[in-house]
């Protein structure tokens, strides 16, 4: 009798559990297929424009030396690697434009126009990438000094206002207290942070995993904790022959009425506000192709 | 008395499926002959000779060691000779599955609930009822206030209307029924309701064959204050919806009196499933003409815990499968 009810019991928790028994089979059985395939031809992501330069730091302003152009370049070749995206860092000293207007527009289009011209891009030519423009420029109407951050292909679509402000802050931090290269190297450092994180695969976390799953065990015990009960189902008529009860008087006479009246207020309030902002946007380069970032005039 | 199969000398019984006498053993249909044998000695079984225990109010009842259902003439003849009964329309194997239907959904049922093991104990039985029918007059006098409200610019009207109520109604209850088994829950016979009275046929011992019954436990005067009440509640409820319409009623005069009244005696069919589990009784019953159950069903906590942590262990398995495969992807 009890090898019976084991097996009884045995054959009702299969038949519950089964559609979800035959969903986690399958996500093992894909699992392990993506393991094997990991194993044996392990996908990387890998550098695939050969079409641009392999130099990354241009120093058109001549303000830095050999030494800091080296360590520079090496710090960037480590950094897009992890960002998987171009960075780019051009430092000039020329005329930009002496109002705002003139100097955005001189500066944009000059960091858009280098990094198509030099073709840049982590997977293909004007692909993944960022450009970092630092202008030294001064003379005696005024300082036409800043930095301009244009990006490109994935970066353009990463890099908002957030991300971008984190970029400039980290460059202004260092360079506005007379260390423009540990400046340069804590943008490039931000911007392969930013790249990086687009490259982190979507992962269900821990926390929601375990409360979704507590959730709907809970869900699933209470809702099956209640057992169906029965239903009175006479009423007052049921035992009545042939439903024929005779209404021998129904009056329902008016005798009087009454109305009360109330005032009703009206109370009523409403307002809000509104906030805007951000950085310069996507816009197109005058080779044609899709670039966003901002900057910041010194 | 018993009925045998004239084909075969098997013990013959009322099929609900069928609506006929049936032999279980040679499958003959209404091949019965009645068998009086022995009727007068009431603890020896006339077709084994085995001695038998009959219970009090037992009017039918099946011999434990031959299985011969029995009917004790003493029983169902004079003054306890049943006017009418409602066969059973519903079969074992029909309320077998009514229950299944019912509680299959039950993840927490015990796991030998539904088993055929254990349904196959149900055992039908005849109920002895008392049938009340009466006339009764309603009288009903009442204020009713209806109430009406509008607004107009900033004001809100509120129309209070008094009137003046009054009903007279001759209502005829028939069949209101009474259980009068002392071992059949009042509250659980009261939920079966209603049966299809329309079936009712007259009498015919035939009908007791192959299930067990009971002759009436008391006479319908020691029923009668049940049967007054239900009465009395019925044509409240009927008063009540006559007057629907009012937001407010304070009642001035209301009586429900019975101008005639009738009984009779009858039987109605009832399934019954016994089942005990870790020692506590649940019994399940089954109006043994349109199917209505009434019971409740146990809970097993070992399943309630076992289902609901195997779920859990599930889910987080799924999600961590999934984290996995997005990793690859």
């Amino acid at each position: 009798m009890d090898k019976e009810i084991f097996r009884e019991a045995r054959k009702q928790y299969f038949k519950n559990f089964k559609v979800l028994f035959i969903i986690v089979a399958v996500l093992l059985a894909a699992f392990i297929v993506l393991l094997g395939k990991d194993i044996f031809q392990p996908k990387q992501r890998v550098r695939s424009n050969t079409q641009a330069p392999t130099q990354r730091v241009y120093d058109q302003a001549g303000t830095l030396t050999e030494e800091e152009i080296a360590r520079l370049e090496e710090l960037i070749a480590v950094e897009q690697d992890i960002g998987k995206a171009d960075i780019v860092l051009l430092i000039t000293n020329q005329e930009m434009g002496v109002s705002d207007y003139e100097w955005t527009h001189a500066m944009m289009n000059c960091a858009d126009d280098f990094y198509d011209n030099g073709k840049f891009g982590y997977d293909k030519p004007y692909g993944d990438g960022s450009l970092i423009l630092y202008n030294w420029y001064e003379d005696e109407n005024g300082s036409q000094k800043g930095v301009w951050l244009s990006t490109s292909g994935k970066m353009e679509r990463i890099i908002g206002s957030y991300e971008e402000d984190d970029v400039l802050d980290e460059l202004e931090r260092y360079l506005l207290n007379g260390d423009p290269v540990r400046g340069y190297s804590a943008a490039i450092s931000r911007l392969s942070y930013w790249g990086h994180t687009s490259e982190e695969k979507t992962q269900i976390p821990g926390l929601f995993g375990f409360l979704t799953a507590t959730l709907i065990a809970g869900i699933y015990a209470i809702s099956n904790l209640k057992t169906p009960k029965a239903q009175v189902t006479t009423n007052a008529a049921t035992f009545v022959h042939d439903h024929a009860a005779v209404m021998n008087a129904e009056q329902d006479n008016f005798i009087r009425k009454s109305v009360a009246t109330a005032v009703i207020s009206n109370n009523s309030s409403g307002g809000g506000s509104s906030r805007g902002g951000g950085s310069y946007g996507s816009h197109r380069s005058s080779g044609g192709h899709s670039h966003g970032g901002g900057g910041r005039r010194h | 008395m018993f009925f045998k199969c004239k084909n075969c000398e098997g013990n013959m019984v009322y099929s609900p499926e069928k609506k006929e006498m049936f032999c279980p053993y040679c499958d003959s249909l209404k091949s019965h002959v009645r068998s009086d044998q022995g009727k007068d000695v009431l603890t020896i079984c006339p077709n084994c000779s085995g001695e038998i225990t009959v219970g009090e109010y037992d009017a039918s009842g099946r011999c434990p060691y031959c299985d011969t259902y029995l009917i004790y003439n003493s029983r169902v003849e004079g003054e306890y000779l049943p006017k009418k009964i409602i066969p059973f329309k519903l079969g074992k194997e029909a309320c077998k599955k009514a229950i299944r239907d019912r509680f299959g959904r039950q993840k927490f049922a015990p796991v030998d609930f539904l088993t055929e093991v254990k349904l196959d104990t149900i055992e039908g039985e005849y109920v002895p009822f008392w049938f009340y029918d009466y006339k009764t007059r309603c009288e009903f006098r009442a204020e009713g206030t209806k109430v009406r409200s509008w607004v107009n610019g900033n004001t809100r009207y509120t129309e209070t209307s008094y009137y003046d109520i009054e009903r007279n109604m001759d209502i005829p209850f028939e069949n209101l029924p009474v259980d009068a088994s002392i071992k059949m829950p009042d509250e659980v016979m009261d939920m079966m309701e209603p049966y299809n009275y329309a079936e009712l046929e007259d009498f015919q011992p035939e009908y007791l064959s192959g299930f067990l019954s009971e002759r009436y436990n008391m006479p319908s005067e020691e029923l009668e204050q049940r049967a007054s009440e239900k009465m009395n509640q019925a044509a409240l409820g009927m008063l009540k919806s006559s007057y629907a319409g009012y937001a407010r009623v304070e009642v001035k005069k209301q009586e429900i009196t019975p101008m005639s009244k009738s009984t009779s005696y009858g039987m109605l069919p009832v399934w019954k499933y016994n089942y005990t589990y870790q020692g506590k009784p649940y019994p399940f019953y089954v109006n043994g003409q349109t199917g209505k159950i009434v019971g409740e069903c146990p809970l097993s906590k070992k399943k309630v815990w076992v289902y609901s942590g195997s779920l859990w262990v599930l889910l987080m398995l799924a999600f961590a499968l999934i984290n996995g495969i997005l990793r690859f992807l």
